[in-house]
């Protein structure tokens, strides 16, 4: 499976895909923060900022933008109670090292950006869990955590190429309606 | 490797000084935020609690969302056996019937003997219901968020139970809202007692669903399947109260399943008793001075 990137205009349709970046940031955290009464969903589930995150930075990087890694990044801190700058930390250090190698990544098969995922991801937890303990002391079980990890890593080219072609629909529309 | 053109778009803006000189500052300002929750948490409350104040009416419809979502996804099955559902909740309700006559007997017994005894009675409880709109479970902490507020005569430090079991209790309260820190939670402490032995302990969450009881006495293991309820100790939580069941004890430790399944409910009572030593910290007494 090899994603191919679908590059349009880009200064003309980036207040389009702003709004889609920060409407898909926000319905990642509400997700993830509204009540799922039923099989202990909200324990299992996967943090899917981190990927909306790392799509956005693989795809476009330009469009969220330091400034909104930041924000989102310190929003999702507010809502689950972690050490405020914990998630904008890690954003903007996921950007710091991902940015330039976007370029190289995009040309690879689609496994090797998951791969480089999957390390992400397990970093995300680490550094996450890491700061609570050091912060206030809360901690996870570690199946848990492996439990979620595993789960986010498995729906991560879902998230990917739906971002992805997200873009190639919305572009498609702004350009040609 | 020379990259095509369409993929160089973000390269060339790396150089820029200007993304260097922000990308530092919004590194700065995330340590300088993690210094001041530290130097100063109490603001750094009062700022979290005012912007899910902000969030509320977005979390509830968040929340109605994913009500219905998990309704019509997980439930949608269970239309098809509403016919012997029917019929086993006629059998149940029949003799629920029956106990309902007992119980009325054994209350009329209960309340004469408590008069010839001049036993003080409990003080009523009032029970506020709310819904819950956001569950944090996926983060590190295990709380939740209600939509019953001050508003709705919501203090701080009351219970809050679920199909007549313990869930947790309130930690802050806004005028709307209000946050309530699960058993399950890592800083939860909840003094029991175990309904057979009357060994007490206390009972802390660790993130998982399953909570541990500490400080037994190590020659009193509890037995699987034992009733563990609140003993009062403290005076932060009124005694009696239901937490859950003893599932395994050996000599690592107790582990005790509640009998309130958070992760399945969706309302919640907040339960006033009135004396709590955490309510009154917040609304002192007036004392009366003599002359």
């Amino acid at each position: 499976m090899c994603a191919k990137p679908v590059l349009v205009s880009f200064s003309r349709d980036r207040f389009y895909l702003s709004l889609f970046f920060v409407a898909s940031c926000m319905a990642g955290l509400l997700i993830n923060y509204a009540p799922w009464p039923v099989l202990h969903l909200n324990l299992l589930m996967p943090a899917l900022m981190p990927m909306l995150i790392f799509g956005w930075v693989i795809s476009r990087p330009e469009v969220g933008g330091y400034a909104g890694l930041f924000l989102f990044g310190l929003l999702q801190d507010i809502l689950f109670q972690h050490a405020f700058g914990t998630h904008a930390l890690f954003y903007l250090g996921l950007s710091l090292v991902t940015v330039p190698l976007r370029s190289y990544l995009l040309l690879c098969n689609f496994s090797f950006i998951w791969a480089v995922f999957a390390g992400m991801y397990l970093i995300y937890y680490l550094y996450t869990g890491l700061a609570a303990q050091l912060f206030s002391g809360q901690s996870v079980p570690f199946s848990i955590v492996m439990a979620r990890w595993m789960l986010g890593v498995a729906i991560f080219p879902l998230i990917f190429i739906g971002l992805l072609w997200s873009h190639r629909l919305l572009l498609w529309r702004v350009k040609y309606r | 490797m020379r990259l095509p053109s369409r993929l160089r778009v973000f390269s060339t803006a790396r150089n820029a000084v200007f993304p260097r000189i922000l990308w530092g500052g919004l590194v700065f300002a995330a340590a300088m935020l993690m210094v001041w929750q530290v130097a100063a948490p109490d603001r750094a409350h009062q700022f979290r609690q005012k912007v899910l104040v902000a969030f509320s009416p977005v979390l509830t419809v968040a929340s109605d969302l994913s009500q219905n979502i998990t309704q019509i996804l997980f439930h949608a099955g269970s239309f098809t056996s509403l016919k012997a559902e029917n019929h086993e909740l006629k059998e149940r309700l029949l003799n629920f019937q029956a106990l309902q006559m007992d119980n009325i007997k054994l209350l009329e017994e209960n309340q004469a003997l408590r008069r010839q005894l001049h036993v003080i009675d409990d003080l009523p409880m009032q029970f506020i219901s709310a819904r819950i709109i956001s569950d944090s479970s996926s983060g590190f902490s295990r709380n939740v968020v209600i939509n019953a507020g001050k508003e709705d005569g919501v203090k701080k430090g009351q219970v809050v139970m679920a199909d007549m079991a313990l869930v947790g209790r309130v930690i802050s309260v806004e005028d709307n809202i209000a946050e309530v820190l699960l058993l399950q939670d890592f800083s939860s402490r909840i003094p029991v007692v175990l309904a057979n032995s009357g060994e007490h302990g206390i009972l802390s969450g660790d993130g998982g669903n399953l909570l541990q009881l500490r400080f037994l006495s190590q020659h009193q293991l509890s037995q699987s399947g034992e009733t563990v309820l609140t003993s009062g100790k403290g005076g932060g939580i009124p005694p009696g109260l239901l937490v859950g069941y003893v599932q395994s004890a050996d000599v690592d430790g107790v582990g005790v399943v509640p009998a309130s399944d958070i992760g399945r409910l969706r309302f919640v009572q907040v339960v006033d008793y009135g004396y709590s030593p955490l309510i009154l910290k917040e609304q002192p007494m007036k004392t009366t001075q003599t002359p």
